[in-house]
């Protein structure tokens, strides 16, 4: 009898399914950024990850709110996550706020580093991806995978979804056809994945691009990282590439 | 006119046309099914060569799509659109446009379902994980793990490196459990070593969903985990070390140590007569010696077991060496790193001639006399001591650790010392001669179990802590003295000594603490701590004269002492602590009671004492940035009498200078405030601290002097007195500006404080207020390009001043100068050369010999040879301006003191050191 009853609300949502797919101009997302502390400390120093490991937590959880359309977006810190009292560990480069204006293709980041804030004003981040055929489903979205290099070097995983019309994600990750809501970056040890996603009274009034902080372009920026942490051996020069996204 | 405007129009279309390097995409997307327009469909262009996207659009409401500036070449078209069929085909843009006209998607319900396999060729089911062991399959040398997946059943890998298990494409490769190794997947795959790999898990990938529900919907992908070996690792490293300047000095060590996955042994020898012969610590790293290093979270001290191994180090060095050390580690880790194992033995040998000599100038109210001291010693010192150590994480939540130390060492020092005292006017009151021989051995065994269980609320925390000492003492002395006193510059009496000392001593300690800490909520927790310890002790002290027949047979009681000691303690603690992002704090206290029974053997008399000891503690510390720190603490901290000091013991090792126990002794309580800030600037480079602290301690335990100025005698014991306090600053700048650029920095150094003791002369007791300060400030200045040339100059100068109320005419003040200066260069040929001057100046005090002053400038050249540079021959020149000697001045309330003893002296020596390094068979992961 249930099963009767069931099965022409079954085939109707089949069929609104698939006559109408609803496609979105506006989303509010929180992605959830976790870092594996362990291996990417094993990576970039052994001998203080032999250190940490019983120190540290093996895996840390921040939050991320993105608000956006297809011509503008800000992403920055969202919830915040209580810190662990027993541990010493402080995130790197976990406090950006990035904003992109898709039309002009100019992005402004305000990126604490260290005791600096720098408000990096330069192009959008410039990211060659490849589409791949695997897909994913993330916060109820079918997402696509590409796989992307970032300034060149940076090796970036995304997935990407066709039914909302934002060519954003976290961070400075941009360029798809559709918006971003799942990235990892292999040397960082590090993964964004969209854990809510609202697409009904988005407030786009909070999108304005941040100002505080020395305003610097992304050369301008890296260099002068560069020159500090170079001088801490292979451990700064792995370190660098957390300011890079 | 406007014919020749056309015309030129014209033109440039055709220029257009002809010569475009960019062209425009355009079509139109349809449902096969319903015919109907597409409307947000994905239209993206890849670049054929890379497949790298070129760009990508929409479609529009009417289904239509252009992709503008289009680079001509060969693409691929991609057509994407939610629960429909990806389109995709090659597409050439050979002109300014490209017209792809209808482009059909079709709906994927009307595909024909996949036939999903599921797999029945398993070698190992966990749950749902099919695990295969790479070993049971063999591959060629050098073999990739795509290679060995080929070999594995019902894996397909095509030329792609795309890998099929059982029908189902492999969506996700995890090396050890982590999603994304190297920057591709396949990457792993094909670089990593098959010999390198221990297990090969697939299992189902499923959504978050799914795995909420734990239901499948069967339509999920596979994931395959390669599962990397312990440790692929097995090699050896070695190092030897000899030099010597061909006549009188040697310096020699040899390391060695080989290792075998978790399995490691070293050992390592020395030889020398220019150093204790202890390993530095780069060289105790290299071998895996750990310092077993506890901390207390609650009290913030740290201790070790076995705290007195340690007593071969060049630091503490007083006289010439002569030393040989050996020893053996043992490692092993096995069950995942889950238990392991660590043992080590180590033998020390050190002989050492000293000549010292001790300028003592008391401060009496009425008078000064001084005290001066020639020694000649001959030490000997030997030393065995083992390690051992055990540990089990049992789970993720249960640890055990289990600790053991046994040590045995064995002390004899000859000595010859030559003593005068002299008044006021510099004649003499008394002389002595001191022969001494004594025979010290103590054998020490310390265990302790640590038992650490975590709970699967956070955070909530008990650490059982359960400690086992034994400790056994034995000493065997003869000392002969013969003092003569004066009056009127001739002699009026003689004393003689000639006494046997003994001493038998034991302790046996059990104790037990826990803790407990349990969070309140995400920002307070509480902390409970309750401990335990009891131990019986016994002391048995004898002094004994020689009899008739010349045997030191006739007991002196006045200088003998037979005790049994028992200790019980309770104490407990409790502390709430506060953190959040900025602000941290703790506040709490800790009680404890002690109950010491010392009953008396000689005298068959029991005494019984009773201390209760408080520890308030509040902490508050400030992190208003990154880098930034601000925090300030009070600690209290009981004092409380050490047995020695409680005991009525009196000791005449040497009869000018005895010391008496106070059995009236009461606890002291030590007021402690500190102030600390740091903050760094990475970016700057700047870094910047201030530490600062004051003390005050209630009933802190000084000293009571009674003085006999006309014999010279002293007879010192322990007081309570109130009024003591201390402080204690330092601070630094340090601007760094990064390689080829000087760095500059500031360090400021200083301490003082108010010290009170008494002092009895006849029948006047006179109370001393002693008031001191001292003050450093260095300034240092480097400079560095990288392994070509380095330096650094750190001039200092200070000044001590020292003034007591019992003759406030008489200052002790004094500046003292110098510093330091070393650096590298590289020179012509890769010889290495490097050197450093320490210059140490001190101003001279009235009444003490001159030339308190040192230059001791070490030099060294090297140069590297042998393949692969693991060859290094070295010339050292140590003191080059023979000036080195030892040196220390001490001023307190009622002396001021200086030490002079052998040190080492100028020498050269010729060195060779060979290092070797064998890692074969090393994974060849990346």
């Amino acid at each position: 009898m249930k099963i009767l009853l069931l099965f022409p609300v079954l085939l109707c949502c089949y069929l609104q399914s698939q006559t109408q797919t609803l496609f979105y101009n506006t989303v509010k997302i929180e992605f959830e950024k976790t870092m594996n502390v362990h291996a990417y400390y094993k990576e970039l120093d052994e001998d203080w990850y032999n250190y940490i490991k019983e120190r540290w937590p093996k895996r840390v959880t921040n939050y991320y709110e993105f608000v956006g359309d297809s011509v503008r977006s800000i992403y920055k810190p969202g919830k915040q996550t209580p810190i662990d009292p027993n541990t010493g560990y402080r995130g790197v480069a976990d406090k950006n706020v990035v904003f992109n204006d898709y039309t002009a293709g100019t992005s402004i980041a305000q990126k604490p580093v260290f005791e600096e804030t720098f408000l990096v004003q330069d192009s959008l981040a410039k990211i060659r991806w490849k589409v791949t055929p695997d897909t994913r489903t993330i916060a109820g979205f079918e997402c696509r995978k590409a796989i992307g290099i970032l300034n060149d070097s940076i090796a970036v995983f995304a997935f990407y979804t066709d039914e909302l019309i934002i060519k954003g994600g976290p961070e400075g990750i941009h360029g798809l056809p559709g918006m971003i809501l799942g990235v990892g970056v292999p040397r960082l040890h590090s993964t964004w994945f969209a854990t809510k996603v609202e697409v009904i009274d988005v407030n786009m009034k909070i999108v304005t691009p941040p100002s505080k902080g020395k305003k610097v372009d992304r050369a301008t920026m890296m260099k002068s990282l560069d020159k500090v942490l170079r001088q801490w051996g292979t451990y700064g020069s792995k370190m660098i590439v957390n300011f890079e996204i | 006119m406007s014919k020749r405007l056309s015309i030129l129009f014209l033109l440039a279309l055709l220029y257009q046309v002809i010569f475009a390097q960019e062209g425009i995409v355009s079509g139109m997307v349809r449902d096969t099914a319903e015919n109907k327009k597409v409307v947000h469909a994905v239209v993206m262009l890849s670049r054929k060569a890379d497949s790298t996207l070129i760009s990508s659009t929409r479609t529009d409401k009417e289904g239509n799509f252009q992709l503008h500036k289009i680079p001509l070449g060969t693409y691929i078209l991609l057509v994407t659109f939610p629960k429909f069929a990806d389109f995709s085909d090659e597409v050439s843009v050979k002109d300014s446009l490209l017209d792809l006209g209808s482009i059909a998607l079709t709906n994927e319900s009307t595909l024909l379902k996949e036939v999903i396999v599921r797999g029945g060729s398993a070698i190992r089911i966990k749950g749902d994980t099919t695990e295969f062991s790479a070993d049971s399959f063999t591959v060629k040398e050098g073999a990739t793990v795509e290679d060995l997946l080929k070999r594995l059943p019902g894996f397909q890998v095509n030329s792609k490196g795309e890998i099929n298990v059982q029908g189902k494409r492999v969506e996700k490769v995890l090396v050890d459990g982590e999603e994304f190794f190297g920057d591709d997947p396949t990457m792993a795959t094909q670089n990593l070593g098959a010999k390198a790999v221990d297990k090969v898990q697939l299992f189902d990938t499923k959504s978050e969903q799914q795995q909420l529900t734990g239901t499948s919907s069967g339509t999920e992908g596979k994931t395959l985990n390669i599962k990397l070996k312990e440790d692929s690792k097995k090699g050896a490293f070695g190092k030897i070390n000899a030099g010597s300047d061909l006549q009188k000095y040697v310096d020699a060590k040899a390391l060695y140590n080989r290792f075998k996955g978790k399995k490691k042994v070293s050992l390592y020898g020395t030889t020398s007569n220019v150093s204790t012969g202890s390993l530095n610590w780069e060289d105790q790293q290299k071998l895996g010696i750990e310092n077993d290093y506890e901390y207390d979270e609650l009290s913030g001290v740290g201790s070790r077991l076995n705290d007195d191994v340690d007593d071969f180090n060049n630091w503490s060095l007083r006289g010439l060496p002569h030393s040989y050390s050996a020893g053996g580690l043992f490692i092993d880790k096995w069950n995942q790193d889950k238990q392991g194992v660590n043992t080590s033995y180590r033998y020390n040998w050190l002989r050492t001639d000293n000549e010292a000599s001790t300028f003592t100038q008391n401060i009496l109210p009425t008078t000064i006399n001084y005290r001066n001291k020639f020694t000649t010693s001959e030490g000997m010192n030997q030393q065995h001591a083992a390690n051992g150590k055990w540990e089990w994480k049992k789970d993720s939540l249960t640890s055990f650790k289990f600790t053991t130390a046994g040590s045995y060492k064995e002390t004899q020092v000859l000595a010859e010392v030559k003593s005068e005292f002299l008044n006021n006017q510099k004649e003499t009151v008394n002389t002595s001669d001191q022969d001494r021989d004594n025979h010290t051995t103590r054998t020490r065994w310390d265990n302790q179990l640590l038992y650490k269980q975590l709970f699967n609320k956070k955070n909530r925390q008990l650490l059982t802590i359960i400690r086992f000492g034994l400790i056994d003492d034995a000493q065997n002395g003869v000392n002969k003295t013969k003092t003569s006193f004066y009056r009127n510059n001739a002699v009026d009496s003689i004393d003689i000594i000639d006494q046997m000392r003994t001493l038998d001593g034991a302790s046996k300690t059990l104790g037990l603490k826990m803790t407990y800490s349990e969070p309140l909520s995400t920002k307070w927790m509480l902390v409970f701590d309750y401990a335990h310890n009891r131990s019986n002790a016994s002391s048995y002290r004898n002094t004994f004269s020689k009899n008739s027949n010349g045997k030191y047979e006739t007991l002196d009681p006045v200088f003998s002492n037979n005790f049994d000691l028992d200790a019980y303690s309770h104490s407990g603690m409790g502390l709430l602590r506060f953190t959040d992002k900025k602000l941290k704090g703790v506040i709490g206290s800790g009680l404890s009671s002690v109950k010491l029974k010392l009953y008396n053997v000689d005298r068959n008399v029991g005494n019984s004492y009773d201390f209760i000891n408080h520890k308030p503690l509040a902490q508050l510390s400030y992190m208003p940035k990154a880098q930034t720190n601000i925090s300030l603490t009070y600690r209290g901290t009981t004092l409380q009498p050490t047995i020695e000091q409680l005991q009525p013991i009196r000791n005449n090792e040497d009869p000018l200078y005895e010391f008496r126990g106070n059995s009236d002794l009461k606890v002291g309580f030590r007021h402690g405030f500190e102030s600390n800030f740091y903050q760094y600037k990475v970016l700057s480079q700047r870094y910047i601290y201030v530490y600062s602290s004051y003390s005050i301690v209630e009933n802190a335990i000084s000293n009571f002097t009674i003085i006999d100025t006309s014999l010279g005698k002293q007879i010192y014991m322990p007081v309570n007195t109130n009024g003591n306090r201390n402080w204690n600053l330092y601070g630094g700048w340090q601007k760094r500006r990064g390689p080829k650029k000087l760095s500059y920095g500031v360090q400021l150094n200083g301490n003082g404080g108010l010290n009170n003791s008494f002092i009895q002369q006849k029948n006047n007791v006179v109370k001393n207020k002693t008031d001191y300060k001292m003050l450093n400030l260095a300034v240092s200045i480097d400079y560095e390009e990288e392994g070509k040339k380095n330096f650094t100059i750190r001039p200092k100068i200070g000044y001590n001043t020292s003034k007591s109320s019992v003759q406030s005419g008489i200052k002790n003040n004094y500046f003292t100068y110098g510093g330091n200066v070393n650096g590298f260069v590289m020179l012509p040929g890769k010889l290495e050369l490097s050197s450093e001057v320490n210059i140490d100046l001190r101003q001279k005090l009235p009444n003490f010999p001159s030339n308190q002053n040192f230059v001791i400038w070490n030099a060294s050249l090297s140069k590297k040879v042998l393949k692969k540079k693991t060859g290094k021959i070295i010339i050292d020149a140590n003191d080059v301006l023979n000036q080195n000697r030892g040196f220390n001045r001490i001023i307190n309330t009622s002396f001021v003191q200086e030490e002079r003893y052998n040190r080492l002296s100028r020498y050269f020596l010729l060195r060779f050191e060979w290092t070797f390094n064998k890692m074969p068979g090393s994974a060849t992961s990346k």
